[in-house]
């Protein structure tokens, strides 16, 4: 595949019906080279040294500053009375790491050290790390994921193919089946049996491209020196088509999809854990509720899009009580132009506003990932793949259902925690606590993954 | 390892001979299971099964032969994980990072002692002192703390047997360390305060006149 990096014009839909919330702010579609200006560094080596910790043992030093007025000599006197084995002074002052001797607690050394008149303060020598950092070659134009702290987020996980995400949508550019492909950067992608609840049989297959940018958002293969990156691309994907090619659906249709994912088994186990909707409707369905509600039963977490009308409320199902709903902010994390709001709406993620560049990577904001040319596919070509940028509550909602999977990953087993934990570490945007226009606010996901300790 | 020692003491003090001294000085050693039980909640989301296991070391006199006084220090070391939980009617969920948990007591006590009772010689007594702690959790590679003093209180029963200048006992008691944590982390979920619970320790010392 070309590397090149398109900007979807917007395509608007008109929500008589139930469609996915899909771009809607047109932009002058532009194409330049994706590697342009790219420096790409392999960030492999650095992810195998975190896992394995630090081979100095930097934890157990001591930092010193020593008063103006007490000399070297002075010094090495109270770093040996204070239990210290051997002392290294720092080239640019009277700053000393000090090592502790064999079997003695720094902490103790540290304290010691603080008790001396000629110390002007001791510390223990904290530990840093390199954040992992992909080394996809479009990772620096991914703008969403530097809003959400992704480095220190995949520190703590990265997801497992024993957590899976379904999508449904308009299907997934995943296997190479009739006139479709798989998208070039789902190479190390783990998907699970998909379904079409058009044509009953396992094959969803996207030909619209909402499907496919959506599914890159939550697990595009990442690390592989190619493309842009997932946020949680060690999970599996579940594709299932419940929208056809124009992006439409009915809400029988969705509810068919969830029951499908509800249902689904390997080795006895459903390894899905999160559903997402990237899509929407005004329609309030019973059906659609009672499927919904099965699937949380299941313990499986449910997201969906706010909608792109600017309006209150969200939609269905982003507004039923058990469903999570995401809007969307641009890279000010102010909210986005279009992003829905009201009193269901619960969190938000960066999803971006091509009419702004507020990083200055010269491009506009909308979420980077790959799918295939919308165009070419409605002449009913589904292998002109891109990276494109696309904005929307389309591409919030996966970052949030990504974030679910993590968080499911990492042993937290309900729905209704794995939404508290997002809630409760959310960055509080605008009214102070939830309001009607951030819900909770912007999601953090290193902060959700951490937990709680005893007290802090 | 917990369990041995606990039945260790219990046996060695029913087998010495009871030898009250007035005016003895005597060194204490104790070692034994220590709870978090006045925060159940969260003792149970961070540590699970787990019982802490502290070790102490003492100095007693004993004035008469009913009243001894003494100071104390004991070290308190537990392991356990963050958790999560989304309020304090909801499961919590520990999620895999390491998180130990230290406290260092410091207690000035006194103890009333009943006379023999067969070969041992029961007693009460009480302590108050102040306690530190500290809070360290490693989470995939970065250090996060947290650590305070409160004031820490304890009531306790325990036999006694002395042979020579050997004493061996078993104790049994409740700690209190109001407010010490609740500020934040799973404690404040199930708001849960106490640092303290209930506990029982083997006791070895020393004496001489």
């Amino acid at each position: 595949m070309s590397k090149r990096i398109l900007v979807i014009p917007g395509l608007i839909l008109l929500c008589s019906g139930l469609a996915l919330n899909g771009p809607t702010r047109p932009f002058p579609r532009s194409a330049v080279r994706a590697d342009d200006g790219v420096r790409v560094i392999d960030a492999s080596s650095l992810e195998l040294r975190a896992a394995q910790g630090p081979r100095t043992d930097y934890a157990s030093r001591v930092v010193v500053q020593f008063k103006d007025a007490v000399d070297d000599r002075a010094a090495e006197r109270c770093v040996g009375d204070a239990g210290g084995l051997r002392a290294t002074r720092s080239a640019f002052g009277r700053r000393y790491v000090v090592e502790p001797m064999t079997g003695m607690d720094p902490a103790g050394l540290t304290q010691r050290l603080r008790s001396m008149p000629e110390v002007e303060y001791a510390e223990p020598d904290g530990v840093v790390h390199a954040h992992f950092a992909p080394n996809d070659s479009l990772y620096s134009l991914q703008w969403h994921l530097k809003t959400i702290g992704a480095e220190r987020m995949w520190d703590i996980q990265k997801g497992d193919p024993s957590v899976a995400v379904a999508v449904l949508d308009t299907g997934v550019a995943y296997e190479d089946f009739g006139p479709f492909r798989k998208a070039p950067d789902f190479g190390g992608t783990v998907f699970l049996p998909g379904f079409n609840v058009f044509t009953h049989d396992t094959h969803a297959n996207d030909d619209n491209f909402h499907g496919t940018h959506v599914a890159s958002i939550i697990a595009e293969a990442t690390n592989n020196s190619s493309g842009a990156s997932g946020i949680a691309y060690q999970s599996a994907i579940m594709p299932v088509k419940v929208l056809d090619a124009d992006g439409f659906g009915s809400n029988s249709g969705i509810a068919e999809g969830v029951d499908y994912v509800v249902n689904f088994r390997q080795s006895g186990v459903n390894p899905v854990r999160v559903i997402n909707l990237s899509l929407g409707g005004s329609t309030r369905s019973q059906a659609l509720q009672s499927a919904i509600d099965r699937a949380v039963a299941a313990g499986i977490t449910v997201v969906a899009s706010a909608g792109n009308d600017n309006t209150s409320p969200v939609d269905f199902p982003a507004g039923f009580s058990n469903v999570i709903a995401v809007g969307s902010v641009d890279g000010r994390k102010v909210k986005a132009p279009y992003s829905s709001y009201g009193a269901d709406l619960d969190l938000m993620a960066p999803g971006g506003d091509l009419r702004r560049d507020d990083n200055g990577d010269g491009r506009p904001d909308g979420v980077l990932q790959q799918t295939f040319d919308p165009a070419s596919a409605a002449q009913g070509r589904y292998d002109n793949f891109a990276y494109y940028f696309v904005v929307g509550t389309s591409q919030a909602a996966p970052q949030v259902s990504a974030l679910a999977a993590l968080l499911a990953r990492q042993g937290i087993k309900d729905p209704r925690a794995i939404q508290a934990a997002m809630e409760k570490t959310a960055e509080d945007l605008g009214a102070s606590g939830r309001d009607d226009q951030f819900g909770w606010g912007l999601i953090r996901p290193a902060e959700a993954l951490k937990g709680l300790g005893l007290s802090k | 390892m917990k369990l041995f020692i606990g039945v260790a003491c219990v046996a060695a003090s029913l087998a010495a001979p009871l030898r009250a001294g007035a005016g003895e000085i005597a060194l204490t050693f104790d070692a034994g299971l220590r709870t978090m039980s006045n925060s159940p909640e969260t003792e149970k989301a961070i540590f699970g099964q787990d019982n802490g296991i502290g070790y102490g070391l003492g100095l007693s006199y004993d004035r008469g032969s009913r009243w001894r006084f003494g100071v104390e220090g004991r070290r308190i070391k537990r392991e356990g994980e963050r958790a999560f939980a989304a309020d304090r009617t909801s499961e919590a969920f520990r999620l895999g990072h390491p998180l130990t948990l230290t406290l260092t007591e410091g207690l000035a006590s006194a103890a009333f002692r009943f006379g023999k009772l067969g070969p041992v010689s029961p007693y009460v007594g009480v302590g108050a002192g102040i306690v530190s702690w500290n809070e360290e959790s490693h989470i995939a590679g970065v250090v996060e703390s947290a650590s305070g003093t409160t004031g820490i209180f304890e009531a306790r029963v325990g036999i006694e047997r002395q042979q020579g200048p050997v004493r061996l006992g078993l104790e049994g008691g409740i700690t209190f360390a109001r407010n010490a944590i609740g500020g934040g982390g799973i404690s404040k979920v199930y708001e849960e305060t106490d640092l303290g619970g209930l506990f029982v320790v083997g006791k070895i010392g020393f004496s001489r006149k």
